[in-house]
């Protein structure tokens, strides 16, 4: 009966847990939260805004119930065209067990290069039920 | 009943002609693959001098007509924005933007344009976007770049003679503001794990045989680096059949890899601005496809005016698997030198290793071979001409002599020395025709041209061997013979170095200095290494090479006819 339950168990978390990005921003004394769902087509995913100031993506492909990498870009957006800032890259990040645990970015704080504005995020990894 | 009779009878019929058809196959004469031509042409930059060429009416890929309309797939690297708006990219040093009368010309020689390069975005989002509408108006494709990042990683699919070739563009040369994004006009930034998920796509669902992946990369140096190294390494385990490189301004190394050809920057082709002799000459790289991948490949010299203007050499290099061969069977390209001739190469006092002109016309050889390169030194003259017919090296670097010639094939002469005598200051020795006589000892390096020379030509003089050129004033001075014979200029030091000695004007003989390759390795290898040699006498590699290593004394030789 033990078996049967953990092979349900593994079942469902295998079914309906699926990872996603939480990241959380400051800017401005403003604070916003997004999440990011895996997405199979990278070249699909969407950059959002931040405050009118700064751009964000973030692409998590995924395939079965593995994140198999986490792409990072932030940017400037300047009046001509955002410039980017700053691009990292998770290979295979481990999913955190929750959201208070170490997230997989720690806090980031990045500079704007025309007047010094300070834009941070800090992104969990983490899975939820779908 | 009848009719399932006639019915099996068919089916017997059908089975037999079937299980006959591969042995009627096999019994047709074999048909040749189908191939396609694929040309490629470095860096294109239309504004400038360029673009006031065009304006005069002139075209400026006229001098290579014949070899875009012999191809049958024709790309480029279009380095500049061709638009009419927008505006310039604050600070940068550097912006191009050409007027839309090139398209007229590009439209003539052109299927499609290769837009990933750092000077995509000199004039912003809005002109690269009329650009876009601008290529796709005239009828010329374009890859590495897109309305969005999709359309940016999206190959360029060609098909001819039932061939599919897919191409692909990246830029990672910075800046990287011009990237393309969901929602915004750009070019596709060489992220390793989207070039290897590209070429797959390419592969799978672009279902195309051939995969060329079109990089915009490095610095300006001749020679790659680590990170292009590496990124064509992976672009090739992920599938790529040839990696084709540009933006350095001058024609970087060729490589191979698990038998694919990397050409790291092809230079220049249409840039005006530059002074160097390597920026003003780049290849127009032709290549011949079919299923299998590159068949074979042509490099075609183009020597750019200071106008910016390509003009083809008429030296034009054709590689294929059995020419790699016939220089590299080791798979190396064992080269020949010989530091007994200090004009043409020497060990570097400090690292011991090989330097001089010979060593760089070894290692430019194995660069456009794609091939790693082993410097085989050796100390007089007549030991790398013993390595060289017996095969223990590949190439190597003699004066041309007849009595050499029946094991080697040599080029025409790349630079010419002048052979002169030294003398004791109180010799009564004024002129070199008056050597020549009984009374008289000339000392010479034993097995040099100056030996085989003077061998044939001196009747009466008696003539002794010192086992090196480099001792020959040595055993001159030490056993006090009449006369020493040699190269001019280590004389020339010789005189300046030691007290009561002096030259006889003007010159013995005057040494043609040729590459050379077994005449085993056949006629085609001969005539590759001639037309390599010809290709850097006028392409000023040679020029560079000597003043680069301060050799006076050696003049560059004329053209071959």
């Amino acid at each position: 009966m033990k078996l049967f339950i953990s092979a349900l168990w593994l079942f469902a978390t295998q079914v309906w847990a699926s990872p996603q990005l939480s990241c959380a921003f400051e800017l401005n004394g403003h604070s916003e939260t997004h999440v990011f769902k895996p997405v199979t087509d990278p070249y699909l995913a969407e950059s959002i805004d931040i405050g009118g100031r700064f751009r964000f993506k973030a692409v998590v492909l995924a395939s079965a119930n593995q994140v198999d990498l986490v792409n990072l870009y932030v940017s400037y957006q300047t009046r001509r065209q955002p410039m980017i800032l700053q691009h990292a890259k998770f290979i295979k990040p481990t999913l955190q067990p929750s959201t208070q645990a170490n997230s997989l970015t720690g806090r980031v704080a990045v500079y704007s290069p025309f007047l010094g504005k300070e834009l941070v995020y800090d992104c969990n990894l983490v899975e939820v039920s779908a | 009943m009848k009719f399932l009779n006639s019915y099996a009878f068919v089916q017997f019929i059908a089975v037999w002609v079937l299980s006959l058809s591969p042995l009627l196959a096999a019994a047709q004469p074999s048909t040749k693959p189908s191939t396609v031509s694929l040309l490629v042409v470095g860096d294109m930059m239309l504004a400038g001098a360029p673009g006031k060429a065009m304006q005069q009416g002139r075209d400026p890929f006229g001098g290579f007509s014949k070899l875009f309309k012999d191809s049958d797939i024709r790309i480029g690297n279009l380095e500049c924005v061709v638009a009419t708006k927008g505006s310039e990219e604050p600070d940068k040093p550097n912006t191009f933007r050409a007027h839309p009368r090139s398209l007229k010309y590009l439209r003539k020689y052109f299927d499609a344009v290769g837009l990933a390069n750092n000077h995509s975005g000199d004039f912003g989002p809005e002109a690269f976007a009329e650009m876009l509408g601008l290529l796709k108006k005239s009828g010329i494709a374009y890859y590495g770049a897109g309305h969005n990042l999709k359309e940016a990683h999206t190959p360029m699919m060609f098909e001819r003679n039932g061939i599919r070739i897919a191409i692909l563009g990246y830029d990672e040369f910075q800046p990287r503001n011009f990237e393309a994004d969901h929602d915004r006009v750009g070019v596709a930034w060489s992220e390793d794990e989207q070039v290897v998920r590209d070429i797959q796509a390419a592969r799978k669902e672009w279902r195309a045989d051939i995969v060329i992946p079109v990089m915009h990369w490095g610095w300006e140096e001749p020679v790659a680096n680590a990170r292009q190294r590496q990124l064509a390494r992976l672009m090739i385990d992920a599938g790529a059949d040839a990696v084709i490189g540009g933006h350095p301004h001058q024609v970087q190394d060729t490589e191979r890899y698990k038998n694919k050809p990397i050409f790291y920057s092809l230079g220049n082709f249409v840039f005006d601005g530059f002074s160097l002799p390597e920026n003003n000459r780049g290849w127009a790289l032709r290549m011949e496809l079919d299923k299998s991948g590159v068949r074979n490949w042509q490099v075609h010299t183009a020597a750019i005016s200071s106008k910016g203007i390509p003009s083809p050499t008429k030296h034009v290099l054709q590689f294929d698997n059995t020419m790699i061969q016939s220089f590299a069977p080791t798979g190396k390209l064992r080269a020949g030198i010989n530091v007994g001739n200090p004009i043409l190469a020497k060990l570097d006092a400090v690292t011991q290793k090989p330097v001089g002109v010979s060593v760089d016309l070894a290692t430019e050889l194995a660069k456009r071979l794609g091939v790693p390169v082993e410097y085989v030194v050796f100390d007089a003259a007549g030991k790398s001409v013993e390595a060289l017919s017996t095969e223990k090296v590949d190439i190597g670097f003699f004066a041309v002599d007849p009595m050499r010639a029946d094991a080697i094939a040599f080029t025409a002469p790349y630079v010419l020395i002048q052979g002169s005598y030294l003398v004791h200051k109180n010799s009564p020795l004024q002129r070199n025709e008056e050597v020549d006589r009984p009374e008289h000892s000339i000392v010479v390096g034993k097995g040099s041209a100056y030996d085989l020379f003077l061998t044939r030509e001196i009747k009466q003089a008696k003539l002794v061997r010192s086992p090196t050129s480099p001792t020959v004033v040595e055993m001159f001075v030490a056993e006090k013979h009449d006369v020493a014979a040699g190269v001019k200029q280590q004389l020339e030091l010789d005189a300046k170095r030691l007290p009561d000695l002096r030259l006889l004007p003007g010159s013995f003989m005057v040494i043609s200095q040729a590459m050379g390759v077994p005449k085993k390795r056949g006629a085609e290898a001969e005539k590759f290494l001639r037309t390599f040699i010809e290709d850097m006498k006028s392409s000023g590699f040679v020029q560079q090479a000597l003043e680069r290593h301060k050799i006076e004394g050696a003049s560059i030789a004329p053209p071959s006819r």
